[in-house]
Order: structure tokens, then sequence, then C-alpha cells
């Protein structure tokens, strides 16, 4: 058994436009341990989707395309699988969340259709009885009351927060080893996005998921990961154990996005403190940092070299800068 | 449901009363005299006098109308005034079955060549079978339907001349009877009448799978592991249907009382080739009773296609 559940080395996801060729993700490297909470942080655009998008290798193609590294899933490199291979993996070792769950479920079935779907599709010779079953069992345990009753409902019958918890029972229906959420409470308001955090971490816990969190709220992350990627502009910035993220940021990218978080214990009408400019354009040469442009810290150096991800001293802590805090 | 049949059909009756009102006017407005129609070169001023008389045409316009309507209620359309003295009703009844028949297997040729074509074009968008099946189809919805008939009729009389089959050009056989000689009749014009009709389907069918296969849920389908035909045959095809159930029931009216140029061109004895001879003709009463069978039609359809909702989309309630 290999140590890491997944591996990813060097991916390189680029998206082929007519404007040219977009970087999307580039050499990207991390790993996860079977059972961990990661988190994937950065804002829209840093390549965080297409990351997760490219391990269950559900990328738009044509234009997207992973140009090069490889994803090693317990050992085996998923770029090297074929499609059926690859539908075998999805919906039973690996799962994923979306964004919207107003959009995520087919308006046409069942919720209960849905889960059983899965089910039926990756536990060879179950019936469609025992689908049925364990399509109630799921709901059960993403806590939809009646859910005899509600699982023969249809998905517009279902409230938004209803909806993430029906994607929660059909991503886990089958004990995925590993699953991914992407920006899995962005779309629902701030009571219900605690709740199902919450219960995302608690099934992923106890059937002994690894769980891959995208977002864009530290805040989040705070409370749900063990460890923190941050992203920008296609590349890792950083990566540490997420107290170090919060407590010791490296990269002044992070230090950036933490002052822009707004504290409750902050004097009242204190400005936010945004991040000035812009991303760069990913469908154009980048030299030197790509945080360049925005760091306050920036040295003549930054402008002509990339900085590698690299130990800055503290443990596990990596940060992508010449000059980490 | 009850309540909403009962609903659709006191609809129905407004919906007849304003198409019949339209068509009487303009009827009673348009220059000409179906007497004198009838009649012909010659005819005594007492004998003119008297048709007039009894078919009612030397009342004011709204008595007549208000005679047409009060009639109609007991489904008697009145007496064509072309064919002296023969119930308006007694013409139809052999148009009805003839334009019916057209217009199912019309429905059919739409259904199984237009749907899979649009399905395949969506799923190979923008590459070349794409360009070849939407050219075609392009082709076949812009002809204007005469041209079209008419160059299948000239294969038609080649393909005779080269070898001697003997297909016919024209007429129809036998309504409902499928022996050899019927299907002969039949093919040519279903076929033509399909093809126009497949195009738009293909097109409109093209669009909503395109559509559908842009959502979220085809990308949730996805990542459960779903094989990709189960992707496109279960989970996309029956959203994408749902748009093309309100053109299914909004084409069947017109398809079934429309096809004036079809069955004008191929000598097929239906509602169609009615309508025209009795606009032709000036026969009113024969005018009035074709307009009321479309507008049925149409009502009908839209109906049909509103239950079929129901069926397929489990968000839409009849109330």
């Amino acid at each position: 058994m290999p140590e890491n559940l997944l591996e990813v080395n060097n991916l390189k996801t680029y998206f082929f436009t007519r404007g040219g060729v977009v970087k999307a993700v580039d050499d990207v490297s991390f790993t996860m341990r079977s059972g961990e909470a990661l988190g994937v942080v950065g804002e829209s655009g840093c390549g965080k989707s297409v990351t997760a998008l490219s391990i269950i290798r559900l990328i738009a193609s044509p234009p997207g395309k992973i140009v090069g590294g490889e994803i090693l899933f317990n050992g085996e490199n998923i770029l090297e699988k074929n499609n059926e291979e690859m539908t075998e993996l999805r919906g039973s070792k690996i799962s994923m969340i979306f964004q919207d769950p107003m959009t995520s479920l087919n308006p046409v079935f069942t919720i209960g259709y849905q889960i059983a779907e899965t089910v039926k599709r990756h536990r060879k010779g179950i019936s469609n009885d025992q689908a049925w079953q364990r399509a109630i069992e799921m709901l059960d345990l993403v806590r939809i009351p009646d859910a005899r009753r509600r699982a023969k409902s249809y998905p517009h019958e279902f409230s938004g927060g209803m909806r993430q918890r029906v994607m929660i029972a059909i991503a886990l229906a089958c004990n995925p080893q590993l699953l991914i959420a992407d920006e899995p409470t962005t779309a629902l308001d701030v009571t219900i996005q605690a709740q199902i955090l919450e219960l995302m971490k608690g099934l992923a816990k106890e059937f002994g998921t690894a769980l891959m969190l995208i977002t864009h709220d530290l805040g989040v992350v705070a409370g749900t990961c063990e460890d923190v990627i941050v992203m920008y502009a296609g590349h890792i910035v950083e990566s540490a154990p997420v107290r170090q993220i919060f407590q010791t940021p490296a990269h002044p990218y992070t230090i950036g996005l933490l002052q822009s978080i707004p504290r409750l214990d902050e004097k009242r009408g204190t400005r936010l403190t945004p991040i000035p400019g812009q991303p760069p354009d990913l469908s154009r040469e980048i030299i030197g940092c790509p945080y360049a442009s925005r760091c306050p810290r920036v040295q003549p150096r930054c402008r002509q070299e990339r900085p590698e991800l690299k130990p800055v001293g503290r443990g596990e802590q990596l940060a992508a800068c010449f000059y980490p805090s | 449901m009850i309540q909403f049949l009962i609903k659709r059909l006191i609809g129905l009756v407004f919906v007849v009363i304003g198409v019949t009102f339209i068509t009487f006017i303009m009827g009673y407005f348009a220059p000409g005299d179906p007497i004198r129609t009838m009649l012909g070169e010659h005819f005594s001023p007492l004998l003119y006098a008297q048709l007039r008389h009894a078919y009612g045409l030397d009342l004011p316009w709204y008595e007549q109308y208000w005679n047409f309507l009060v009639h109609l209620a007991h489904f008697d359309f009145g007496y064509s005034f072309k064919t002296q003295g023969r119930p308006v009703w007694d013409i139809l009844k052999d148009g009805v079955p003839v334009s019916m028949e057209l217009a199912l297997w019309a429905l059919v040729v739409y259904l199984l060549i237009g749907v899979p074509v649009g399905i395949i074009s969506a799923l190979k968008a923008n590459t070349w079978v794409d360009t070849l099946n939407m050219g075609i189809m392009l082709v076949l919805y812009a002809m204007p339907i005469f041209v079209f008939c008419v160059l299948v009729q000239v294969l038609i009389v080649f393909i005779d001349q080269e070898t001697g089959a003997g297909w016919p050009v024209a007429n129809w056989g036998e309504p409902w009877h499928y022996t050899w000689t019927d299907i002969q009749f039949k093919l040519a014009p279903v076929l033509v009448f399909g093809l126009a009709g497949a195009a738009y389907f293909a097109r409109i069918t093209r669009t909503s799978m395109l559509e559908v296969m842009r959502q979220d849920y085809i990308r949730t389908a996805r990542a459960k592991g779903l094989p990709e035909r189960a992707v496109i045959y279960r989970h996309a095809l029956r959203n994408a249907l749902i748009p093309l159930i309100t053109v299914t029931g909004v084409t069947l009216g017109f398809t079934i009382t429309g096809a004036f140029l079809i069955e004008n061109i191929f000598n097929i004895p239906g509602i169609g080739t009615i309508t025209v001879s009795s606009v032709l003709d000036r026969d009113y009463p024969v005018i009035q009773a074709t307009t009321v069978l479309l507008a049925f039609g149409v009502v009908m359809g839209n109906l049909l296609a509103d239950i079929a909702y129901t069926l397929v989309d489990p968000r839409i309630k009849l109330e």
C-alpha cells in the first residue's frame, strides 16, 4: 500500500482557446494521506477547480487538456487510465460535490433514484431494492428527516441546503476514499453553510474518506481542514498545516488573503484591506513570480525569476517566495 | 386534472368563436358573390333571390353569424354552396381520415428522423457530421414545400421512365389501408411532408440537447461514474425532450388540417384540398367548417402537449 492516497506531481492543465493557451494549472504538486482533510484556497480563476476536475478527469475537452504531470491515486497514475476505468473510479473511489446544489441534481428523477443509481452502478449484483434501501440509509445519514418518504421526492421539492445534503449522500454512497468538494457551501446561506461543513467533515471521518475542500473562504478551511494549499495564478504559492497558515503565514499573498478577511473584533468603521490589482492574465507568458505585480514586498529578483515551492524553515510549511516572512 | 380539462374546453369555445368570427367577417366583406358563382353566367333573378334566401344570405351579417354559431353548437356546419344541398359535414367526413393519416405518418417521420439527427448533431457539435446534418436539414427546411413536392414528382416520373416501375406520382389510395398499392401512393407525400418537418425537429432537438449537456446535473451524472450512454440517453435526453413536446403539440394541429400545398400537389383528397377548393369556390360554409377543424386541432394538440408535460417533467402540475 503506497504511503499517500493521492500524489499530484507537476500537473499541468491548459485550455486551448482562441485568445491563446490559458495555463489554468501550471506545475502543481501536492500529496494527500488517506483520511486527511486538505483545504485548497485561492481567489476565482486561480486554478483550484481545474485541479479538482483534473483529478477526477472531468475537464471539458476541448478546450481543456491535461498536458503534463501525473496524478497517482493509490499508486496508480489516473492519467493513464482509459475512459471505462475512469467511470469505474468516479463515484466509487473518488467522488465530487459541486458548488451549486440548485442545478446539480437532475430535475426529472427522484432523489432516491439519483442516489440508488450510483450504488447500482458501482456495486455489482446489487438489486434495485437493495440500492433503494441504501439510498434511504444515506438520506438518513445526511439527516434528511423522514428519509423513506422523501426519497420519492424530486429535487425541486428540496431547499438548497437539503439538495447539498443529497449531493453528499450521492458522493458518499459507495464509501469513496477521496471526496472532492468544490466550493460546496458558497451558494448556501451562512447558517446552512456551517451545518453542511460539519456534516461533511463528520461523515468523511466516519467513512474514513479523505476530503479535499476547495474554497475561497479561509474561514471555512480553519474549522474543517488539517492542511492547506494556497493557489495563485495556476501555481501553489504556499502549503502548510492549517494552524501555521493562520499563525505564521509565509507568502505575501497568503498574508494579503488573511488581512482581507473582515473580523468581528475590529473597531466599527474599519475599512477592509483588499489586495490591490488583479491576478495576471494566464494566457500570457508570466516571467518571474506571478504575484510580483501585486506584492507589497516585491524586489527586482521577483520580476525575473520564478520562486520554487521550498521549506521556509518551520517544519512542513512551504512557500514559493524568495523573501518569505 | 378534471378541472384543468374543463377550463381548456371552455377556452376552446372562445377560440372557435374568435377564429370563426374573423373568417366569417373576411368572407362577408370579400368581393364576389357565392350565388352568382354557383349559378354561372346565365340565371333568372327570381332563382337568384330564392337561393339567396334559402342560404340565409339576405339576412344582416350578425344574424348570419349568429345562425352559424347556433348550428355549430349542434355540430351542424350547414350546407355547401357549391354542391347544392350537400351537407358540409358530408364533404368533410371523407377528408378528415385522409388528412389525419397523412399527418400521423408525417409526425412519425418528424420524430424518427428529426430527433435522432438532432441528437447526433448535438453530440458531435461543430464537427463535419454536425455541419453535414444541419446543412441537409437547412436545405429541407428552407426549400418551399411546393418545390420539394414537384422535385420528388419529377424524380418519380424519371425513375418510372427509366425502369418502367409505374410508381404513382399522385393520389392517395384507401385511407388506413396498407396494401402494396396503398403504400406506393402514400410513401412519397408522407416522406416529403415528414422530411420538411423533420428538419425543424432536428434543429430544435440539437439546440435543446446542447443546452442540456451544459447543465450541472450532467456533470454530476458523469462524476457519479455513469457511462456516457447513460449520461446521454438517461439524464440528458429526458430533459432535452421537454421543449420538443410543446413543438409536437403545436405542430400536430397544423399538420392535420394544414397540409394545403402537399394535398393539392399530390392530389390527396384531404382537408387541405377541400379548404383550398372551397376558398376558390367561395363556399363559405365549408371554409368556416375547415377553420373550426383547424382551431380544434391546434387547441387539442396543445392540450395533449400540456398533458404530456406532466408525464415527463415532475415540476409541472396541471392546475
